[in-house]
């Protein structure tokens, strides 16, 4: 098994490097510790018991971890509850943690993800320096440009002709898809408050592209594409890595030890795979690839007498600058029947709020966007459920007027990062390896919940001037830990003493040692979905390696 | 999903104790026989989701067989099953009746209402919110109980290709 560079980990990240390597005519291993999704086998979307069924289901797509304690919710913030009206509130007087969203598997999160494919707002990758908080990202949007049009034409990106926050040196290559006709009512309402409604950039094909089909509007993206016409990085960036030659994927493949040398390189990596047995390869890359969660759990574990504090910590900035979803969505009954559960998740988006200075006395920005698919209300289940009250023949007739006639309105925005809210490892748990757990801790500090504030007011007004009755359900992030994009952890950064990994993701200690996931991100931007800049940095560390390989500096 | 019959379970399980003590009818009854809850649980189905014009109704979609399962597979479940069980057998004999299933329909209506308004974490409470929770769970997942709600899904093979035009009527 011979490669030049190894990676760990197959979601957005792990696999755009390794397209960018084999494309580039680099040979490259990738282990995945999660199996090939194969919709054959379980997509479910085509049966009528479809909404019982989560995706990924099983735990072979889960990795394990654990939460430290969660912060007690003050009655300041009563306001940022979340509730529905038929089951009450999602809380108790502590936050509750739900749940780190993630898949595990030769894809990762984008098995899961909805499509979003954003560029970072080029003022949030200046946060430190233009607004004093968070950091600065060591390079400039310019410098990722080309990257994003790279990933974008992989994938086959549906989008808006005009982006005037975003420069573009190339249009997107597909067009941006309709808005669904509910899309439509949200989008009046935000003309009737004088805010804007545009096609969101999708990686969902509007069009044929490169031999998969268009969208056919069924909405579930979140519960895996069984058509392939959503950009997940299985069968765009791993496919065409695959097709190079140059590139080998082995799934359930579970690193066990990464080893640090006595120089300045990783000495070994091992791992089991399958069928429980053990392998060790001595890489003359590696690249990790595992999340905001997992790679810093990684780094940690792997301490050694050539790195006591841990793989790449000698800044003990490993697990550090966590920063996870900030979100909101309301969600309400309209008068007129909508056929609100059909269309893509999440086709049209308000940026008026996105960039760092759009809200008054609050750094940080915010994006809202259509929320129904997104809060799963869009299946009979999930309505006869939350939305229809009662029981008996009342609620047979509540879902009679109901269904269909939801709209939701979602927000995300930007997370700062803060003391209490990092990465490490739990050291009372392990995995069937003997590998220590990551384990999460949390806390939102005021200017977080001042940005919900505004973010949850806002989808409450969109709504009202949407013409909805009063909200059913509202879910946040402020009483319930519930992170589907994690950011920091390893950031990159010119100051060896406040990051791990320099400009081009390669850790200012070892080598030949790199990262390629939104660990490296020094800030998560004002609610942009992290795929397209995690892949468009990982293409960039690539295609840097590649240089470095052609140089024998590697 | 935020809020789950597991975690309505989980999150009056605290209390469930006390409400058993709480509801539990004073007077000393033998246990019902089992083919008794059997048919009490099914009656008590088809009164918490009818059937309709439209709706061929929880048990014939096969809901009890499901929740039944549940019960068996979930000691939690079972226990407050059979304190529920006892609460409504009481309060079929304080109507003068014999068994829950035997009762006309509008007092069948009358206990589960009764139920339903039952304090937060008493038994009748909880398990008319896990039986209903899990009953809509079950029922909706069956493309019989679609009639009437213009839902042309499952969402594949198909899609929703018109879904940028206003839904059609039926």
């Amino acid at each position: 098994m011979h490669a030049d560079v190894l990676i760990i980990g197959a979601g957005a990240g792990g696999a755009a490097c390794a397209w960018a390597l084999a494309s580039r005519g680099v040979r490259v291993l990738v282990l995945e510790s999660g199996p090939w999704y194969d919709p054959v086998r379980e997509n479910r979307l085509h049966l009528p018991d479809w909404e019982q069924h989560a995706f990924p289901e099983g735990k072979e797509y889960q990795h394990a971890y654990t939460f430290a304690q969660m912060q007690a919710l003050n009655p300041q913030w009563a306001e940022l509850r979340s509730w529905n009206h038929n089951l009450g509130q999602a809380a108790g007087d502590t936050r509750r943690a739900l749940k780190y969203q993630h898949v595990r598997g030769v894809g990762g999160s984008t098995l899961h993800f909805v499509g979003e494919a954003h560029r970072l707002h080029p003022a949030a990758m200046r946060m430190a320096s233009r607004f004093g908080v968070g950091a600065d990202w060591p390079m400039a949007y310019d410098e990722l440009e080309r990257f994003y049009v790279e990933a974008e034409h992989l994938i086959g990106v549906a989008g808006p002709l005009h982006d005037r926050h975003r420069p573009r040196s190339r249009g997107y290559p597909l067009p941006p898809h309709a808005h669904s006709y509910a899309s439509q009512r949200i989008g009046s309402a935000c003309a009737r408050l004088g805010m804007s409604w545009s096609p969101n950039p999708l990686a969902i094909l509007s069009e044929p592209w490169q031999g998969r089909p268009g969208c056919n509007y069924c909405g579930q993206c979140a519960r895996g594409c069984p058509r392939a016409d959503k950009g997940s990085a299985d069968v765009t960036f791993i496919a065409q890595a695959q097709a190079s030659g140059r590139c080998t994927v082995l799934a359930r493949s579970h690193v066990t030890a990464i080893v640090p040398g006595d120089g300045d390189r990783v000495d070994r990596v091992s791992w089991v795979d399958a069928d429980g047995a053990e392998h060790s390869l001595r890489p003359r890359v590696l690249a990790l690839a595992c999340g905001a969660v997992q790679t810093p759990r990684l780094l940690l574990a792997s301490a050694n007498a050539h790195a006591p504090q841990g793989l790449a910590n000698e800044s003990g900035q490993v697990g550090r600058n966590f920063m996870e979803t900030l979100a909101w969505a309301s969600s309400a009954l309209h008068p007129d029947a909508l056929g609100s559960h059909r269309g893509v998740p999440s086709d049209g988006i308000c940026w008026d709020f996105n960039a760092p200075d759009a809200i008054s006395g609050t750094p940080g920005g915010v994006r809202f966007s259509v929320g129904m698919a997104e809060m799963d209300l869009a299946g009979p289940i999930n309505y006869a459920r939350r939305v229809a009250s009662g029981w008996g023949r009342a609620h047979r007739a509540a879902m009679r007027n109901s269904f269909g006639r939801v709209l939701s309105v979602a927000s995300v925005g930007e997370f700062l990062p803060n003391d209490g809210t990092y990465i490490d490892l739990d050291p009372h748990a392990r995995d069937a390896h003997g590998l220590a757990l990551a384990r999460i801790h949390s806390r939102i500090d005021e200017p977080e919940l001042r940005r919900l504030v505004f973010m949850a007011g806002k989808c409450r007004e969109i709504l009202q001037a949407a013409g909805t009755a009063k909200p059913f359900e509202e879910f946040g992030t402020y009483d319930t830990f519930n992170a589907t994009h994690v950011f920091g952890t390893c950031r990159m950064g010119t100051d060896a003493r406040h990051s791990v990994v320099n400009k081009v993701c390669r850790s200012h200690r070892w080598r030949n040692l790199f990262i390629v996931d939104a660990s490296v991100f020094p800030s998560s931007g004002g609610g942009e979905s992290p795929s397209l800049t995690i892949e468009a940095l990982a293409i960039r560390t690539g295609a840097h390696i590649r240089d470095l390989l052609a140089k024998r500096e590697l | 999903m935020p809020f789950t019959r597991r975690q309505v379970l989980t999150l009056t399980g605290t209390s469930l104790l006390l409400s058993i003590f709480a509801w539990w009818p004073r007077r000393e009854h033998p246990p019902e026989p089992v083919s008794r809850q059997e048919d009490a649980l099914r009656a008590w189905l088809d009164t918490l989701l009818p059937a309709e014009a439209d709706f061929p109704g929880a048990v014939a979609l096969g809901v009890s067989e499901r929740i039944a399962a549940a019960i068996a597979r979930e000691p939690a479940y079972a226990r407050l099953t059979a304190a529920a069980m006892a609460w409504l057998a009481a309060r079929t004999r304080e109507a003068g009746g014999t068994t829950f299933a035997a009762l006309p329909e509008a007092r069948r209506v009358d206990m589960v209402a009764a139920a339903a308004a039952s304090p937060e974490g008493s038994t009748p409470r909880t398990f008319f919110q896990a039986t209903l929770d899990d009953a809509l769970f079950h029922v909706y997942a069956d493309a019989r109980s679609w009639t009437g709600l213009a839902y042309a899904g499952p969402p594949q093979p198909i899609g929703f290709p018109d879904q940028a035009a206003a839904p059609r009527s039926d």
